[in-house]
């Protein structure tokens, strides 16, 4: 018998297995009562409120998401690439400074990325009270972390050799090693950079839904209300605020400006991050902090807590992100093999579209009312949100490739799937699930987001103990998704390494 | 200095002010404004027109700017109160109890006739042909079955359904999955219940009422299983420091003025029946001691 060997491509539509405890949990939980509720909803997207005083909370807000998403984007940037530098080994061979300094800021960046910007968000909410500057922090912290890594890993692809030359001709330190880290990093900026914007956007308005404010506050309140029409009218114009970011990026093309134009931007932008450092410094030290007798409370650890619910929940949360990672990383190329013509792409988009829209809080209440509350419908919950990101990447990877072999199996008379799976899909297998690796340490620290309303794993236990103010389980929570986060990014780092 | 470097410098602070001005906009903020919130306990769209009336009233009477800041959750109320972002709250007993244990110079002033005899009730799927009960042993029956809250902070959603469950003999491990789910607020605990993705839940009497006359379809399939007894909910909770900050006596204006607001008068008849209410009336922080009980009890408050 011939062994199954594992490609690239066939490691791809492996995780569609999951979709056998999924379906099986679905179907025995399935229900039909809240068809009306689900009809209301669909209505109301045609149909959403629009009257002058919603489209003036809607521009209100819609300031706010813009204000906090592109101040907490432009600052992660501008950290990212300091950060970036400087756990990289360029600078330490540079200044000859000791390596255990660069471990050590890798450390650091490792435990701030494994927390999710909700996390921090819901933290500083609870110590600093509602002001959305607490919003820019949330989403810088885990954001500098995670593009430092990035841009670190660009610059470690310069050759040592030139560090030499340059010294060689007694270049100056500064200015060379600026010279040297330029272009992997504007390179970076373009591939990445203005990719992380729109999840800026995302991810304010996932914080919003926490209360941080921007348009995700206003969609949370109707939709805690249920007041569809206007959770509509709210979503549409998220929907035109990320279309018209992105076209407006294409359309200003930074890169093709005079570069003195551009280092004075670059300049001005550096003044502005300082500017909001101490702002934000100004702001944590003129507030009150947690009340003492909560500090307290984190000395006097509750050992009640270590119980075997906390195991439960704790294993929950695993199984949660390995479900969802499945479906994230299998149902995007199996849709597309399977409805492979020009309107089944379009209405695959489209629905991308909406489920990259729709955040998953609300997504999972839609679920539910088809549904009971269970592991698995968090995890498809979770899935579908990132299945609609990696299919963008997948689609846009795919259809902008060299598309020769393609044409040329077709016309010799293979089937047109056989022809896409293997002229098309196959020289994007790779790079597709070293991307779906990188998603699923995002899958691992969203896990909270559903887990809140889903009544599943360790989200639910935290959204318990912070509206209970009680820090000491606090912190035990953090810690588990921390080294859960920590745990699957050594996986996927290996994994990574595996695939190129 | 050379030209080409004064022009350069000349570019960067016209650049850096042009940044700065454009995004620094929202963070300006006026420190002689009272700001009124509330907690989240149903639609925003009725919430903001409430506050906003009662906000217009009180700037009138006082004179001074009110303004009405929306808060999205219970515990945002909360820090938001105790960290000055927020003046005067509307909270409910168990957040009330639990802001004024993180602000111990708060002041209690005053809750509504109805409050002081709040009532809950426990809602189930029509599916489960269970018969209403009038004995609290009676919630038995739901042992075993998908329940669900609203928020964890809430009083009537929360706190005093789960005090009356745990009088029955129920905890919360007693249900299926031996967990209880929280639907976030009372209409999306309605919702859920008539959907059948959880077979009971227990929410605020009011809003129960509210949607039987208002919104029939969302309660097709549910049927009501008990009403609780009395307790004490809603008040109006001030920071203590009010009269060094605006004038002296002012937080007894404040509360004059909340407690004559007066049925009879047409602008006032507007502000009291969006608060349900027929009037405003005294309270002292020791009406919610028994609340402040319950909520260790059930580790709420630590």
């Amino acid at each position: 018998m011939k062994k199954l060997k594992l490609t690239p491509s066939s490691i791809t539509f492996l995780p569609v297995l999951v979709c056998i405890p999924l379906a099986y949990e679905l179907l025995i939980n399935f229900h039909s009562g809240g068809i009306e509720i689900f009809k209301e909803f669909t209505i109301s997207a045609i149909n959403p409120k629009i009257n002058n005083e919603i489209i003036i909370t809607l521009i209100k807000r819609l300031n706010e998401t813009i204000f906090i998403a592109f101040s907490s984007w432009l600052i992660s940037i501008i950290f990212g690439v300091i950060f970036g530098i400087l756990c990289s080994d360029i600078l330490y061979k540079f200044l000859i400074l000791p390596m255990f300094l660069k471990r050590f800021i890798k450390l650091i960046l490792t435990i701030t990325r494994s927390i999710h910007e909700i996390f921090w968000g819901l933290i500083l909410m609870q110590i600093y009270g509602i002001n959305f500057s607490i919003g820019i922090i949330a989403i810088c912290i885990p954001y500098i972390a995670i593009n430092a890594k990035v841009f670190s890993e660009q610059i470690a692809n310069i050759d040592l050799k030139t560090i030499k030359s340059i010294k060689q001709i007694n270049g100056n330190n500064f200015s060379s090693l600026i010279t040297l880290v330029w272009s992997p990093v504007i390179e970076t900026f373009k591939n990445f950079g203005l990719y992380r914007l729109e999840c800026a956007i995302r991810s304010t308005t996932v914080l919003g839904l926490f209360g941080i404010g921007g348009i995700g506050t206003s969609i949370f309140s109707s939709f805690q209300s249920l007041n569809f029409k206007e959770l509509w009218t709210y979503l549409w114009g998220l929907a035109f605020l990320i279309i018209i970011s992105k076209e407006l990026f294409k359309k200003i093309n930074l890169f093709n400006t005079p570069k003195n134009f551009l280092l004075n931007f670059v300049i001005a932008l550096f003044f502005f991050s300082m500017f909001s450092l101490f702002f934000f410094i100004y702001f944590i030290f003129t507030k009150n902090t947690i009340p003492s007798n909560s500090i307290n409370n984190l000395l006097i650890l509750n050992s009640s807590f270590f119980s075997n619910d906390f195991l439960k929940l704790f294993l929950e949360t695993i199984v949660l992100s390995l479900l969802s990672t499945g479906v994230a990383v299998s149902f995007p190329p199996l849709l597309i093999l399977i409805f492979n013509n020009k309107i089944g792409i379009s209405i695959i988009r489209s629905i991308s579209f909406l489920f990259r829209l729709i955040p998953p809080p609300l997504i999972i209440l839609m679920l539910l009312m088809f549904n009971n509350p269970s592991i698995s419908l968090a995890a498809l919950t979770l899935g579908l949100h990132n299945a609609a990101i990696t299919s963008k990447l997948l689609l846009g990877n795919l259809y902008s490739q060299d598309n020769k072999e393609y044409i040329a199996m077709k016309s010799l008379g293979v089937a047109k799937r056989s022809s896409w799976l293997l002229g098309l899909f196959v020289k994007q297998a790779r790079s597709y699930l070293a991307y779906c690796a990188y998603r699923s340490d995002i899958i691992i620290r969203e896990t909270a987001i559903v887990g809140l309303i889903g009544s599943v794993g360790l989200g639910w236990q935290l959204q318990e103990s912070l509206s209970s103010f009680a820090w000491d389980e606090v912190i035990i929570i953090l810690f588990a998704y921390s080294s859960i986060a920590i745990f699957g990014e050594l996986i996927n780092g290996k994994i990574k390494r595996n695939l190129t | 200095m050379k030209k080409k470097e004064i022009s350069f410098l000349k570019k960067l602070i016209l650049s850096s002010i042009l940044i700065l001005s454009t995004f620094s906009g929202p963070l300006n903020a006026n420190r002689k404004v009272l700001k009124v919130g509330a907690i989240p306990d149903q639609n925003q769209e009725i919430l903001d027109k409430r506050f906003n009336l009662l906000s217009k009233e009180l700037s009138k009477s006082l004179d001074v700017d009110v303004k009405y800041i929306p808060v999205i959750n219970y515990v945002a109320a909360i820090t938001g109160f105790r960290t000055n972002d927020l003046d005067l709250v509307w909270f409910g007993a168990l957040s009330g109890v639990q802001a004024r244990l993180q602000s111990p110079n708060a002041i209690v002033i005053a809750q509504r006739d109805i409050d002081k005899k709040f009532k809950s009730v426990f809602i189930v799927n029509k599916k489960l042909k269970l018969d209403p009960i009038s004995n609290i042993r009676g919630l038995n029956k739901l042992k075993n079955l998908r329940f669900t809250f609203g928020s964890e902070n809430s009083t009537s959603g929360r706190l005093m359904p789960e005090y009356f469950l745990n009088e029955a003999g129920i905890e919360i491990k007693d249900f299926k999955g031996k967990r209880a789910g929280f639907s976030g607020s009372h209409d999306a605990t309605i919702v859920l219940v008539n959907s059948g993705a959880f077979d009971a839940g227990a929410l605020n009497k009011q809003v129960w009422e509210n949607n039987l006359k208002n919104n029939p379809k969302r309660t097709n399939n549910i049927s009501l299983f008990w009403i609780t007894p009395d307790y004490v909910d809603y008040h109006w909770i001030v920071q203590g420091n009010l009269d060094n900050r605006f004038r002296k006596g002012f937080t007894e204006e404040l509360k004059s003025t909340i407690l004559n607001l007066d049925i009879k008068k047409p602008e006032h008849k507007k502000i009291l029946e969006m608060f349900n209410a027929k009037k405003f009336i005294e309270a002292k922080s020791e009406d919610y001691k028994n609340i402040e009980l319950i909520g260790r009890k059930l580790k709420k408050i630590r």
